[in-house]
């Protein structure tokens, strides 16, 4: 249920997003109105205007070019390049660094393909979410660029750049199907409090900025993950009956370190 | 004074057992889809709780009588 909450805040943020790096004339980098043909962008696409600026911090650079009917954001950081392009009905993702890259393809039919030099994996969302998650994480474990993604998604979480915020988007719907709500719960989050009005708190429940449901969330993915994350350990070492124990332990310990975070996260008490 | 030890160590164990209880009971919940929610984890304190001083008080009275 929650998972379906989740998609539907991510393609509402994607809208969101999505539109805003489209639009380049939003925002005060250099606009070329100058019809090109892309020499970045895919061939024979007609760039209707590209635009390049940087972030707030200086450290990535976005280009933003729109035609009729695709856009495309690239954004580059010391090591990593990311390139998106989006249609109305598809939304293709490419993250590469010197050693690895990954790929990453979603339609609206919820069809999402993934890919890494010389493997590549078709999901259906909504089917089997178990084994989908399980493939997801086995294809991109290890992945630098996948590690190279989030630093940059880390970096440009506070930017208040629609190009940047595109980024972030990204990466939620990556984690997405491999199982991490975490970022898109963070990234609708974000997006409700940037449209509150200012408010000043009243009532204080715990941690700031955390409320009931918020530590509930947080916990009940935490949780999950690391239930999956036993199983895996558990399989790895099938025939190793201490290997299960020590699996069990440590399982036993991250739940209860969890169920701490949750108590002491709502203010210690039933709301 | 004893009593009232055996009380806080009973409750300490109770939080540590609901602990597990929740990690367990909460993954395998939103696995199946079965109805949760922030309630979840205080049904599950009181549960692990009340298990404990029930169990504690039994064993403290069975130590008191032998």
């Amino acid at each position: 249920m929650n998972a379906m909450i989740y998609s539907g805040a991510l393609v509402v943020a994607m809208a969101w997003t999505g539109a805003a790096a489209a639009a380049p004339s939003c925002g005060a980098g250099p606009v070329n109105p100058a019809v090109v043909n892309g020499a970045e962008g895919s061939p024979g696409i007609r760039l209707a205007a590209r635009q390049s600026r940087v972030d707030e911090s200086g450290e990535v650079k976005f280009t933003v070019a729109a035609s009729t009917g695709e856009a495309t954001l690239v954004a580059e950081a010391p090591g990593v390049r990311f390139e998106k392009r989006f249609t109305a009905d598809r939304v293709w993702i490419r993250v590469e660094t010197a050693a690895d890259m990954i790929e990453f393809e979603a339609d609206t039919a919820g069809v999402v393909r993934l890919a890494r030099p010389g493997k590549s994996r078709r999901f259906r969302m909504g089917v089997k979410p178990e084994a989908r998650v399980q493939q997801a994480q086995d294809l991109t474990a290890g992945s630098a660029a996948l590690m190279a993604f989030e630093s940059l998604a880390s970096v440009l979480e506070a930017s208040e750049r629609p190009e940047a915020q595109s980024v972030v988007t990204s990466y939620a719907l990556v984690q997405s199907v491999r199982g991490g709500n975490a970022p898109a719960r963070d990234l609708a989050r974000r997006i409700r409090n940037r449209a509150k009005v200012p408010a000043v708190r009243v009532a204080f429940g715990g941690r700031s900025g955390d409320d009931a449901r918020d530590c509930w969330s947080t916990y009940e993915y935490t949780v999950t993950v690391y239930s999956y994350e036993l199983e895996a350990c558990q399989s790895a070492g099938w025939w190793n009956p201490f290997q299960w124990s020590a699996c069990n332990f440590e399982y036993a310990l991250k739940s209860e370190l969890a169920f701490f975070g949750v108590i002491s996260c709502s203010g210690g008490l039933p709301i | 004074m004893v009593r009232i030890a055996w009380l806080i160590g009973e409750m300490v164990a109770g939080v540590l057992v609901g602990g597990a209880l929740a990690g367990t009971v909460v993954a395998f919940s939103v696995r199946m889809d079965l109805p949760r929610g922030p309630w979840t984890i205080w049904v599950i304190l009181a549960v692990g709780i009340t298990l404990c001083v029930v169990a504690g008080e039994r064993f403290r009275k069975g130590l008191d009588k032998s």
